[in-house]
């Protein structure tokens, strides 16, 4: 599967791939209306973590064996074994952020129905499918490759 | 009489983890599941959420609809198993026998016994599985239907995880839910004592009141119901309606009649394998190495069935897969309130823990030889599987940055080397950038 | 001391568009932007701003504006604000005043006031996409004629070391120190995938950087930092850099806190001192005392290397050309006074020097006439900005050009005239690690290549124009230039005809 890989060397900081992870997981995709208007607030399911010295982007690893996949109590969580796609069915999540006690990347955001990277897989207009994030990031620090492992 | 190449005893987490990972290596053996319920397996933790009214019974089940039939399993549901011959590599269901060539225990446990000898009657119940919540269901609206305005008072007795997720469904249904702790702290067995209060603040916020200190010494019968509770303190109370939550036992006499090694729990090789031949176990009702604080323990909790299962299922299948040993990892919420922990919940020998507390949020570490051991994280969720990865990996504390234990975890605090490997896992090593473009 | 300056422009942000998502923030090095919890708003500090428009380029919602202030200048042409704030900076400091990058003051630009020709029926033009269109130049001291063996069908003449580049385009000296490292970078990989040269400038050569050898000049400068013979090695050919077009006839000053690690052990000075580059070679006097250093260049590299020979384009540039060809050099570059650099007094940087257009035309001149054009190449600097420059320096005389300025836009730069503060947003003219990391050398080089690859195209597209389909038809072919808007003796210093004629 293809997977998004940082280069923690060329992350500047900047956290353009947030806003390009939050607006592409809004309601109305359009950037100011989903920072301003959308209630509730859309959430980025990326993370850059650390500072301008040295930070990097973080977004679920889409694992080959997942410990989220194994904690869920309501199979809501599930590796698509077609795509390697990790994705939470919204409508069967209870919130019992199990998920989010297991994740090894601290890459699932705890809410009543827990939210992750779904690899932009509902955005219909990333280019050749290319995650919002990876498209945004001005220093090639993400890539959207084809992995070596499932 | 009818024999199968695999037998499960148990429908749940562990026993479905067996089938599908059975199925990945054996698609022709024939498999047969044994539940005493006559439910398609559904995740046992939701039947709070049931009560709350937050979910529906149709989604409960944990597979698709047509999960046995793609799977080949046969079911053979609604009569408890009741005895294992390991000689004969028979089991009896109800009246009937089975045979099988790979018998897999996972049935769990069960609730123990009642507090005060002879607490039963028709308005007492156990919370354990669906059929517990749909019975607590229709007596609720019975006693609502024969008299719509009394005030339905409910008394739970038990302060762990199943007494406070039962307060959380009823208070939903109920007009009146009192909690009865024999200690002076709720949900003893997960976290710290002086988390409690938070805990006790959101069930009380919630409706619920919490009685400390507080158990059941006798009672009194209405009939066939059990109308008041005597309790330590010299008071009674009343109720309409009991629940038993002051426990679980596993689920292991058959195993033990036949003369399986237990301890506890059923004792098992690393490979799942009880002390009987071809007889295999996981889930609640197996004694686990507990490797936070290298104990052995029962871990009864979803995701150490989901692994056990899997484990059990791939060595039954003939692929021989190590288990070495687990720890607790696990997530309630609670009336609004988040409580993660993993690991171990407080310092044996040899151990150093440190508990914040601040605006309603309480953090627990509990660490070893400069290695995290346990963590109870209150209303803290955020990245905390990182702190579970700590733990499994044994990761050097001295290489973390403090920062880690200060605010939520980050992968940037991790050393360099390991978040890399880990982050970075199967990216081609050739220069990827232009292919990403 | 009371500050007497006013802020240079003004920062506008369209608050409907603003997100507060804090990139301004983050990426401005100059602390312009600031968060204010607060007003839950992002306030500018305009009289920080040095307009590098990194915060503009970088905003996802476009709500950032730079203008100049519109505050007015009093009612003098003769004292602006510019006039008057350079007063008061330096009554403030007693110091010089430093900038970067070119002279931007409204001199002519000579380049626009060329034009060039086009075939019409007669020599027909030639279609660049279907025929064959010869780019490549080779450069190094050719022989004046040459005796050939025609039994072995070889050649007899002794010929001096030869470079090919595919392009007639080079990138000029920029050095590590000036320059980021990742810079260098993007123009060594950029420069292989071209096959053209990059320039180290004065500063070393990085050992990542020895990688690209096959197209690394390396310079020899006044400060002879990094010079030892394995440096010399190192590189395809050596340049000794007399001046530059930016601050003829001075030295250059790399502060102390530029010099950090890598820097040090390139440049073989200790960490944290000042690298000063004197304003003469102490060892150079006279034509003489340079035609030493060529030779020490090519004995030290076995004769198998061309030396070039960099200067500024002065007033007598072309009597100087004449004496760098007779001193033994191979190539003769020289760079415009508009040529940019990391920091130059602005008194120097605004006055000194002569535009490139006269000074090729007057070099290409005086070789020719002195019999010495076929012994040398020439190559054009200071400023190359696009294809029709390239193609105008090549009529006038050049063999090739260097370009630094335009290299640099193509991988961020705006011309904020700020490298001296070392704090450049673009990762370009700064050796903090923070900002240094901006510029990734893979993404870089492919826009330094991309923008080669246009630039190539429209070489092509015009030469076939002109029906010519080599480079070298077109070099010194001032017959295919025709100028506008100069008078008699311009056109006469540049041996071109008028537009009409």
């Amino acid at each position: 599967m293809k997977r998004v890989y940082n280069n923690r060397k060329f992350c500047m900081d900047c956290k353009l791939c947030e806003v390009a992870c939050k607006t592409a997981h809004s309601k109305s995709g359009n950037i100011v209306k989903a920072y301003k208007f959308e209630d509730p607030s859309p959430i980025a399911r990326i993370r850059v973590e650390g500072n301008l010295d040295d930070s990097m982007a973080i977004q679920c690893r889409h694992c080959d064996d997942p410990d989220c996949v194994k904690a869920c109590i309501t199979h809501s969580m599930t590796k698509d074994p077609v795509t390697g796609i990790v994705s939470v069915d919204q409508n069967r999540c209870i919130g019992c952020l199990t998920c989010v006690a297991a994740c090894p990347f601290g890459c699932i955001k705890p809410a009543d129905v827990v939210l992750k990277c779904d690899l932009c897989t509902a955005r219909s207009n990333g280019e050749d499918g290319m995650p919002a994030c990876v498209e945004a990031c001005p220093n090639l620090a993400l890539v959207f490759v084809d992995s070596e492992v499932e | 009489m009818k024999t199968y190449d695999y037998l499960m005893i148990g429908n749940s987490a562990a026993a479905i983890s067996a089938v599908e990972a059975i199925r990945s290596v054996d698609d022709k053996g024939t498999i047969a599941v044994v539940s005493n319920e006559d439910f398609p397996a559904y995740s046992t933790p939701m039947i709070s959420y049931l009560l709350k009214g937050k979910i529906t019974e149709e989604k409960m089940p944990i597979r698709s609809e047509s999960f046995y039939d793609d799977n080949a399993v046969e079911c053979i549901f609604g009569e408890p198993a009741t005895a294992i011959y390991p000689k004969l590599h028979t089991v009896s269901v109800g009246s009937e026998q089975f045979g099988y060539k790979k018998l897999l225990m996972a049935c769990g446990n069960k609730p123990a016994d009642p507090p005060v000898e002879g607490l039963d009657g028709e308005n007492v119940f156990s919370f354990i599985n669906l059929t517990d919540a749909r019975a607590i269901m229709s007596y609720v609206d019975g006693i609502r239907a024969q008299n719509p305005d009394a005030p339905v008072n409910a008394v739970v007795i038990g302060s762990g995880l199943i007494g406070c997720k039962a307060c959380e469904g009823l208070a939903h249904i109920c007009d009146n839910v009192t909690m009865l702790a024999r200690s002076a702290s709720i949900l003893r067995s997960i976290i710290d004592p002086k988390a409690s209060p938070i805990a006790e603040k959101a069930l009380q916020d919630g409706g619920v009141e919490v009685r400390l200190l507080t158990q059941a010494v006798g009672f009194e019968k209405d009939g066939n119901k059990v109308a008041k509770l005597q309790l330590n303190d010299g008071s009674t109370i009343e109720c309409d309606l009991l629940i038993l939550a002051a426990g679980v036992v596993p689920n292991i006499d058959m195993a033990v009649n036949a003369g399986a090694e237990a301890k506890r729990g059923l004792i098992c090789d690393t490979h799942m394998k009880t002390s009987l031949e071809d007889v295999y176990a996981a889930g609640d009702l197996t004694v686990t190495h507990d490797t936070a604080n290298d104990s052995d323990r029962i871990i009864a909790l979803w995701p150490n069935a989901v692994v056990q299962g899997k484990i059990a299922g791939l060595n039954m299948a003939g692929k021989v897969t190590e288990f070495n040993g687990n720890f607790a990892m696990n997530s309630i919420t609670l009336f609004g309130i988040t409580i993660l922990t993993a690991g171990a919940k407080s310092a044996g020998e040899g151990m150093e823990e440190q508990c914040t507390e601040e605006d309603g949020k309480f953090t627990k570490f509990v660490t070893c030889d400069g290695k995290l051991k346990g963590f109870t994280l209150v209303n803290h969720p955020e990245n905390a599987g990182i702190y579970t990865r700590m733990i499994e990996d044994e990761i050097d504390l001295a290489d973390v940055r403090p920062e880690a234990f200060e605010r939520a975890p980050e992968m940037i605090d991790l050393p360099a080397k390991i978040s890399w490997k880990s982050l970075h896992e199967g990216m081609p090593s050739a220069t990827p950038q232009k292919a990403g473009r | 001391m009371m500050d007497l300056t006013i802020p240079k422009y003004k920062v506008l942000r369209d608050d409907g568009d603003c997100i507060r998502c804090g990139v301004c923030v983050r990426q401005c090095s100059y602390g312009v932007h600031e968060m204010d919890e607060d007003l839950n708003k992002v306030i500018a500090h305009s009289k920080e701003c040095v307009n590098c428009q990194r915060c503009v380029v970088m905003c996802p919602t476009d709500a950032l504006t730079i203008i100049r202030n519109p505050q007015s200048d009093p009612e003098s042409v003769v004292y602006n604000n510019e006039v008057i704030s350079d007063i008061a900076k330096q009554c403030q400091t007693g110091g010089v005043l430093l900038a970067g990058s070119g002279n931007p003051k409204p001199y002519p630009i000579i380049w626009d006031h060329m034009l060039l020709n086009a075939s019409q029926v007669t020599n027909p033009s030639i279609d660049p996409l279907r025929e064959p269109m010869e780019t490549r130049v080779i450069l190094g001291g050719k022989p004046g004629n040459i005796k050939i063996d025609e039994a072995n069908h070889a050649i007899k003449t002794p010929m001096k070391p030869l470079r090919t580049i595919k392009l007639p385009i080079m990138f000029s000296a920029m050095s590590f120190g000036a320059v980021s490292l990742n810079v260098q970078k993007s123009l060594a990989m950029a420069a292989e995938e071209l096959g053209t040269f990059w320039n180290t400038g004065e500063g070393g050569l990085h050992k990542d950087l020895v990688k690209y050898k096959d197209n690394t000049i390396v310079q020899v400068a006044s400060g002879r930092f990094g010079v030892d013979t394995e440096y010399l090695n190192n590189g395809s050919i050596i340049e000794i850099k007399i001046g530059q077009g930016a601050k003829p006839g001075i030295g250059g000053h790399l502060p102390g806190e530029k010099i950090n690690a890598e820097v040090s052990i390139t440049r073989m000075i200790p960490e944290g001192t000042d690298a000063i580059s004197p304003a003469p070679h102490h060892d150079i006097y006279s034509i003489e005392d340079l035609r030493q250093l060529i030779y020490s260049l090519k004995e030290a590299t076995n004769y198998t290397k061309p030396v070039a020979v960099k200067i500024a384009a002065v007033h007598n540039c072309a009597a100087i050309a004449s004496g760098i060809a007779r001193a033994g050099a191979d190539i003769i570059a020289v760079d415009g006074f508009r040529g940019g650099t990391g920091a130059a007094p602005i008194a120097i940087r605004n006055n000194v020097g002569i535009p490139i257009e006269y000074a090729l035309a007057a070099i290409d001149n005086r070789l020719h006439q002195e019999g010495l054009r076929s012994s040398v190449s020439l190559i054009a600097s200071g400023p190359i900005r696009n294809s029709a420059d390239v193609v105008k320096a090549i009529a006038l005389g050049a063999d090739a050009v260097y370009i630094g300025t335009a290299a640099l836009v193509a991988i961020g730069c705006h011309l904020c005239q700020s490298c001296n503060t070392g704090k450049c947003n673009w990762g370009i003219a700064t050796q903090r690690p923070d900002l240094v990391k901006r510029l990734n050398p893979e993404l870089m080089s492919e826009r330094l290549v991309n923008l080669m690859h246009g630039w190539s195209h429209e070489i092509q597209e015009m030469l076939g124009g002109m029906g010519i389909n080599s480079l070298d038809s077109l070099r010194g072919n001032r017959l295919m230039l025709r100028g506008i808007g100069l008078n008699d003796r311009e056109l006469n210093i540049l041996g071109i005809k008028a537009a009409g004629e």
